[in-house]
């Protein structure tokens, strides 16, 4: 618990921190999937068929934040290709999110074209929006697809569709076992936390990048804990002692 | 054509042993092998053991077969078992389930009473809620209330002594839903407070080693492989056990279409090779 | 303006109730009688989520209404699902306000064993006035009848119409197609592993062998008797596969953890 706690202030304090570094001095590295999320709009868009955008089972919270990031940058592209959108959404809450992100700050109702919006509530349950999934996809005959966010057994499926219709398609999910079956079936993969960093990548914001520093320190400081654990618990052993670091940072308070 | 002719072939394939009837012994599964034990030494008789169905029909396949190996496992050693879940759509496999090896059990003498063996509390909604209740509460018994009927726990043999999450020897949870089983770990303390075995369908089998080696789980169940070894174990200890044919038959399709998986990637790299994709 | 402000204000609120009462010690948590506070605040987020379910139900008829009143193509499906979900509704709301309502009426009679009628019905005055119209003198005959007749109710409406119909859309359609739907897993797994397992260099020949050892450790196949191939095929998930889970899963973790900080302290608009 006494691990948890300090990790909690430690990553508070660094992303405080990182706010205040200039965002012009931190640079992105940039991620295949930039030019991938944006290529397929624009197969879609010379096709004249629409792009889908799947977030998957993502309730709302922090990764779905990161997919809309993803999802404002996508939209105002297809808004200035003419390209429909479709989002089929499982979440009741998230649909309120993505109509007023994307009807008011995308602005694809100040522009005339609300009609190249569809969002499409199609069901809580996992593979009854699979199946809602296939038809729409199927049905709109869709040139792209981006899946992004948390899936779970129905990810092949919904990659699948878009494979077996020609679709170009980017995935990503924070599940690693998910990855698997994107990687089989998509045209470019989006590998975990790189979706964090996508979002942070697209859209050029002073917090956004403290946010990909903070947490390539946070990942930095648990990699040399990690060293660390692994070094005490080998001298522990050699020596044969009843210690670890583990014991150490499990302190109840 | 050539995507209907693989499909054709898979059916085929997992078609072939359930048409003709006949099984493959299981292999070992150390994972499986290793809970089977774990349960075998640490309950005893009157132990008070949690089994959550966290399934619905798409995973029942997979879930369903590990819940009733592991359950009649309990009932035969006596302990006293509660069955609960937080996923609406597994209330039917609650009663099926239990009865099934109620019924199986007393085809061999071997007389299980609901109200005094086991007690299905039915659905709770938010795990969140009930989790971190579980270590709160001094009496579960009053947490937990009623049974899926509505019966009042109290009523029961099983309710009638109130008992605190010290008194839970082990829970079992059998879910293929994602987040499911971080969620008990987060809340239930697992490793530390409570022992917390877990049956999960193959997909997330990777994912859930993350658990067993760290000791926040304490027993793993792979899938179908790992409830097929669990079922000959449990035919090995109490030899005057009728196996569960159905279950040995479902995993001999799964060896079969296992098989005609590698059959497709040979084949796909072979014409590949040869320049003919 | 001021409504932004003060919703972020409400979100600092109640995303730093969440983080102090997980990371305070017991004994605060004792003294501040948190215990009694947290069922409250999560049934409130359980009730919020359940309104948001009715933010889906108003998009599905809107979207869906629009197809069947404007007879466009394909109205005839947007139909069948509306009417199964009201039907369905329907269904379940009565068979639980039926079982429920006779349930209460069992319960009060139950008590009076131990409490008299005038105290009950002060409580439950809609459940005595009913008690009372079927049974005027509260004898003990009377009162075993009655109970009697509402198990028997009880029993007849989980057979009756209205459940069966609930129990044919649930079980008799649902679980059948949600089953289904898993099942498509199996041949578009058979479809990728023809499509995708392909060895085309270093990294897919690895990827392919370690795919085979670990489909071929359970299986029933000569090489699961080995139990070199066993430890090989334990070996790969308890080190290879679980160091790159762990990767992925404390990466996405540490972003999410960001982000969610982020939310709590009102940084994130989403553009």
């Amino acid at each position: 618990m006494l691990f948890s706690l300090v990790f909690f202030c430690f990553s508070l304090v660094v992303f405080w921190l990182v706010l205040r570094v200039d965002p012009e001095k931190i640079s992105v590295r940039k991620l295949s999937s930039v030019d991938s999320v944006y290529e397929s709009v624009e197969i879609a868009a010379e096709s004249g068929r629409p792009i889908i955008f799947c977030s998957g089972l993502t309730g709302v919270g922090p990764l779905l934040y990161a997919v809309y990031a993803v999802l404002a940058k996508v939209a105002k592209l297809a808004k200035n290709l003419d390209v429909k959108i479709i989002l089929p959404q499982n979440n009741p809450v998230a649909i309120a999110l993505a109509e007023r992100l994307l009807e008011e700050q995308v602005g694809f109702k100040s522009a005339g074209k609300g009609d190249l919006v569809s969002i499409a509530f199609l069901s809580e349950e996992q593979f009854a929006y699979a199946s809602g999934y296939i038809g729409l996809a199927r049905r709109e005959n869709v040139a792209a697809a981006i899946l992004l966010g948390a899936f779970a057994g129905e990810a092949l499926i919904l990659a699948e569709v878009g494979k077996t219709q020609g679709a170009f398609q980017v995935g990503g999910s924070i599940n690693p076992e998910q990855l698997a079956f994107f990687i089989a079936t998509c045209d470019d993969v989006v590998l975990g936390e790189e979706i964090y960093a996508l979002s942070g990548y697209l859209n050029q914001d002073k917090v956004l990048r403290a946010n990909l520093l903070s947490s390539d320190i946070l990942k930095v400081a648990l990699l040399v804990l990690i060293i660390l654990g692994s070094a005490v618990a080998s001298f522990a052993g050699y020596f044969d002692l009843s210690f670890s670091l583990a014991q150490l940072l499990d302190l109840k308070y | 054509m050539k995507l209907l002719a693989i499909y054709a072939g898979l059916i085929l394939a997992v078609g072939v042993p359930i048409f003709f009837s006949f099984y493959v012994r299981p292999p070992l599964n150390l994972a499986a092998d290793s809970f089977f034990k774990n349960v075998e030494e640490t309950i005893n008789q009157g132990d008070i053991t949690f089994l959550s169905f966290d399934f619905g029909p798409g995973t029942v396949a997979e879930n369903g077969p590990q819940a009733q190996v592991v359950l009649e496992h309990l009932l035969r050693k006596k302990a006293k078992v509660f069955i609960l879940s937080f996923y609406a759509l597994s209330q039917p496999f609650l009663v099926s389930i239990s009865k099934a090896v109620e019924q199986k059990l007393q085809k061999e003498g071997v007389f299980v009473t609901y109200g005094q063996d086991y007690v299905i509390i039915g659905f709770k909604p938010s795990p969140e809620l009930f989790l971190q209740s579980v270590l709160g509460a001094k009496d579960l018994i009053e947490l937990m209330g009623r049974d899926f009927r509505g019966t009042p726990l109290k009523d029961f043999e099983i309710g009638q002594s109130p008992f605190d999450y010290t008194a839970i020897k082990a829970w079992f949870q059998f879910s293929g839903l994602a987040d499911m089983l971080q969620t008990y770990i987060r809340f239930l303390e697992t490793g530390k407070k409570l022992k917390l075995y877990h049956g999960c369908t193959s997909i997330t089998v990777p994912e859930s080693y993350i658990y067993l080696d760290s000791g926040q789980i304490s027993g793993l169940l792979e899938g179908l492989a790992g409830s097929s070894w669990y079922e000959s174990l449990l035919s090995k200890y109490f030899p005057t056990r009728e196996p569960n044919q159905r279950l040995l038959l479902q995993f001999t399709s799964l060896t079969f279409g296992q098989l005609y998986i590698i059959f497709l990637i040979i084949l796909g790299n072979l014409l590949s090779f040869f320049g003919r994709d | 303006m001021l409504a932004q402000y003060l919703l972020r204000f409400l979100a600092f609120i109640f995303g730093g109730y969440f983080v102090f009462e997980f990371f305070s010690p017991q004994s605060w948590k004792e003294s501040l009688q948190l215990e009694k506070i947290n069922p409250v605040v999560l049934n409130a987020l359980t009730t919020v989520s359940a309104f948001a379910v009715g933010l889906g139900v108003i998009n599905l008829f809107i979207t869906h209404g629009k197809r069947v009143f404007g007879l466009y193509r394909r109205w005839f499906f947007s139909l069948v699902l509306l009417s199964s979900f009201l039907i369905t509704t329907f269904c379940g709301f009565y068979s639980f306000v039926y079982i429920e309502s006779r349930n209460l009426q069992i319960k009060f009679l139950e008590a009076l064993e131990t409490n008299s009628f005038e105290v009950l019905s002060i409580k439950h005055p809609s459940i005595a006035r009913k008690i009372f119209l079927a049974c005027p003198i509260q004898d003990s005959s009377c009162l075993q009848i009655l109970k009697d007749q509402l198990n028997r109710e009880i029993e007849q409406s989980k057979s009756g119409l209205v459940s069966n119909i609930f129990k044919v859309l649930s079980e008799g359609l649902l679980f059948p197609l949600g089953a289904a739907m898993f099942s498509l897993l199996a041949f578009y797994i058979a479809s990728a592993s023809y499509r995708a397992f392909r060895f085309r260099s270093l990294f897919g020949l690895v990827l392919l062998a370690s795919a085979l050892i670990v489909i071929l450790g359970q299986n029933s196949l000569w090489l699961s008797q080995f139990e070199f191939f066993l430890d090989l095929r334990a070996w790969l998930l308890n080190n290879v596969s679980m160091a790159a889970f762990r990767a992925i899963t404390f990466g996405a973790l540490i972003g999410g953890l960001i982000l969610a900080i982020r939310i709590w302290l009102g940084m994130e608009k989403l553009k």
